[in-house]
């Protein structure tokens, strides 16, 4: 209808299209949007550049965004360095275990969340301690405590086990469980299906953008993560692939090396090399971005727009 | 009438299914374990702790470290203030930011081009600060990093740009919106994918420009959601980003940079000062959890936001 509308009037709309400072106006959007996607790409190439190049023009300044001196020594010594591989293969499994985790946790704790208390009895006494656990925090030294009285420190356990329940997602996904028609689960029912079965053949199928992007989520923030490597592991040979990477580029007290660790250090922290660590260590999110995008943008803004 | 009673049989048999609550079991052991036991370790913060004598044994200093940090703890109130004013400073330019690209990529209408440029602006949030901090300390390294290379270039004097007190605040908040800017949009771009294309051709018909367009229809269409964002943002007042100050600060530039949160690793980790770096925890999270409850209070009375 309203497009007849238009479609009545083609002489007018036709004046407004062509209003120059109405062609200025969109000419300057696009030229700022594509500034802005150019300078979030900038920095990769560089560092493309830079991990290509070789490490005379590197040291001098002069790459910007093309290889100088064409070679891939820096891969090479990446690939061969056992610290580096020991800490990337780390990160790999820290993902796949501590995703498993999480999601595990997110569907056995949303489901029964998902139902109303008769059906579940200690879903108030479970959200209120929900709600208490996003409101206190115990902070750094207690936490640092309790894992090891628990003997997590310095285990590969202590990556992937804190952090497993993300109260924020479980509520996300117990709304989003919630908004599933109950026709649905009263069939299962008739059939004779148990709770357990309900949620595998019925509540994760009908939810696999949600699952997807909270997959996403943790196994991109297990990728990242950092800072548990660093507090509860105490030598390096543990770290995850990011709070190794943390070490190799933040700069050491020199004054505690010596003369061979120095250079050994030079050599690792060498620009070429640090940017080719950098980009493999990057490179695996890249791949699962494009395959995950289409999935974020549903599971985001379900919980955060409503109505 | 017999479907109601259907219904009524059902809920009944799942009132007997002992399932749902076994389901909850790792849940609440996760939560004892994880969630309330550091809570009781908050005790340390009234005590003189040391590892040797542990949390049973530790002299008890009342609320003696929570006194010697407010009066006499050097720097205490600059680091108090350095958190305020970086987290100030990065709402500012952050929070607008992603509003100004929401309401740019919703005039592009040319799908291929805003879906490249979306994908493109997205990429930063998936990049970890520490290897953003690798990228920048390469890009901004004073000796032969890209930016200072363009600045001698062009005759002017190269920069210790995470050295030096005037311009590393600057770095902390362009780097952080070039992380989350695009990734801002995201809530904003699905509210206007639900605006009424009639509001835009009536305006159209009415004679108003793209500009007027924008002003008077896509900013509305948004205006809930940028309050709602606003008031959430309320108790990150107090976080002012440890990642990135974490990985980018050095001792130069501590009188601009330290904040709350790398000011209590350094308490508590590296001088081992666990009383006093668990007391300041305990005095932060403390008022962040009243601005959480605050702003949520605020959120629900303005806008009928609901988490649970």
């Amino acid at each position: 209808m309203s497009d007849i509308t238009v479609k009545n009037i083609p002489h007018r709309r036709h004046r407004i299209h062509t209003s120059p400072v109405e062609k200025c106006f969109t000419c300057l959007i696009y030229g700022i949007l594509g500034f802005l996607g150019i300078m979030c790409l900038i920095p990769f190439v560089h560092l493309i550049a830079l991990s290509f190049s070789g490490s005379d023009p590197v040291k001098a300044g002069k790459v910007m965004l093309w290889p100088l001196e064409f070679n891939v020594d820096a891969y090479k010594y990446a690939l061969d360095h056992p610290a580096f591989l020991r800490a990337f293969m780390i990160s790999v499994v820290r993902v796949v275990v501590g995703t498993s985790i999480a999601l595990f946790m997110l569907m056995v704790t949303a489901y029964p969340l998902s139902k109303p208390a008769e059906a579940s009895p200690l879903n108030p006494l479970f959200k209120v301690l929900m709600i208490v656990a996003m409101l206190t925090g115990g902070g750094l030294i207690p936490m640092y405590i309790v894992m090891s009285w628990l003997h997590l420190t310095n285990t590969f356990w202590a990556l992937v086990i804190p952090g497993s329940l993300s109260l924020w997602n479980t509520f996300m996904v117990m709304n989003f469980f919630r908004a599933i028609p109950a026709e649905l689960e009263e069939a299962a029912v008739v059939d004779g299906a148990t709770s357990t079965q309900i949620l595998v053949r019925i509540y994760i199928p009908l939810s696999v953008p949600v699952i997807a992007t909270m997959a996403l989520f943790v196994g991109v923030g297990h990728w990242n993560d950092w800072f548990s490597g660093m507090l509860y592991m105490a030598r390096t040979q543990d770290y995850p692939l990011q709070t190794y990477l943390r070490q190799v580029i933040t700069t050491p007290d020199f004054s505690t090396l010596t003369v061979e660790e120095m250079q050994k250090y030079a050599q690792i922290t060498s620009k070429n090399n640090q940017a080719a660590q950098i980009l493999i260590a990057t490179f695996p999110i890249m791949c699962v971005y494009p395959f995950l995008q289409r999935y974020f943008m549903t599971g985001l803004t379900l919980g955060s727009v409503k109505g | 009438m017999s479907a109601a009673v259907k219904v009524r049989k059902h809920k009944g048999r799942l009132k007997r299914d002992p399932l749902l609550c076994i389901m909850l079991i790792p849940g609440f052991i996760y939560l004892a374990l994880f969630e309330f036991l550091p809570l009781f370790g908050l005790i340390i913060g009234f005590q003189d702790f040391k590892l040797s004598t542990g949390v049973f044994h530790s002299t008890w200093l009342g609320i003696d470290n929570f006194r010697y940090i407010f009066t006499m703890y050097p720097n205490f109130w600059r680091i108090v203030k350095n958190t305020v004013e970086i987290a100030l400073l990065k709402l500012a330019f952050g929070f607008t930011a992603p509003i100004l690209v929401a309401l740019m990529l919703h005039e592009v209408k040319n799908t291929l081009y805003k879906r490249t440029i979306q994908t493109l602006v997205y990429v930063p949030h998936f990049v970890s600060w520490v290897i953003l901090s690798g990228i920048l300390r390469t890009i901004l390294d004073p000796n032969n990093g890209m930016l200072n290379y363009i600045i001698t270039s062009l005759g002017g004097e190269a920069v210790y740009f995470l050295g030096d007190n005037s311009t590393f605040r600057g770095v902390l908040v362009v780097s952080a919106i070039w992380k989350e800017m695009g990734w801002g949009t995201i809530i904003y771009m699905a509210a206007l994918t639900g605006t009424d294309p009639a509001l835009y051709e009536a305006a159209i018909i009415d004679g108003a420009n793209r500009f007027q367009r924008a002003v008077h229809i896509t900013l509305p269409a948004i205006l809930p959601i940028i309050v709602l964002n606003l008031i959430l943002s309320i108790p990150g007042i107090l976080n002012a980003g440890f990642d990135q100050i974490f990985n980018l600060y050095n001792e130069r530039v501590y009188k601009v940079a330290d904040v709350l949160d790398t000011f209590i690793y350094r308490l508590g980790i590296l001088d081992s000062q666990y009383g006093l770096s668990t007391a300041i925890g305990l005095v932060k999270s403390t008022i962040g959890s009243f601005l959480l409850v605050f702003s949520y209070w605020v959120a629900n009375k303005t806008s009928g936001y609901r988490v649970f």
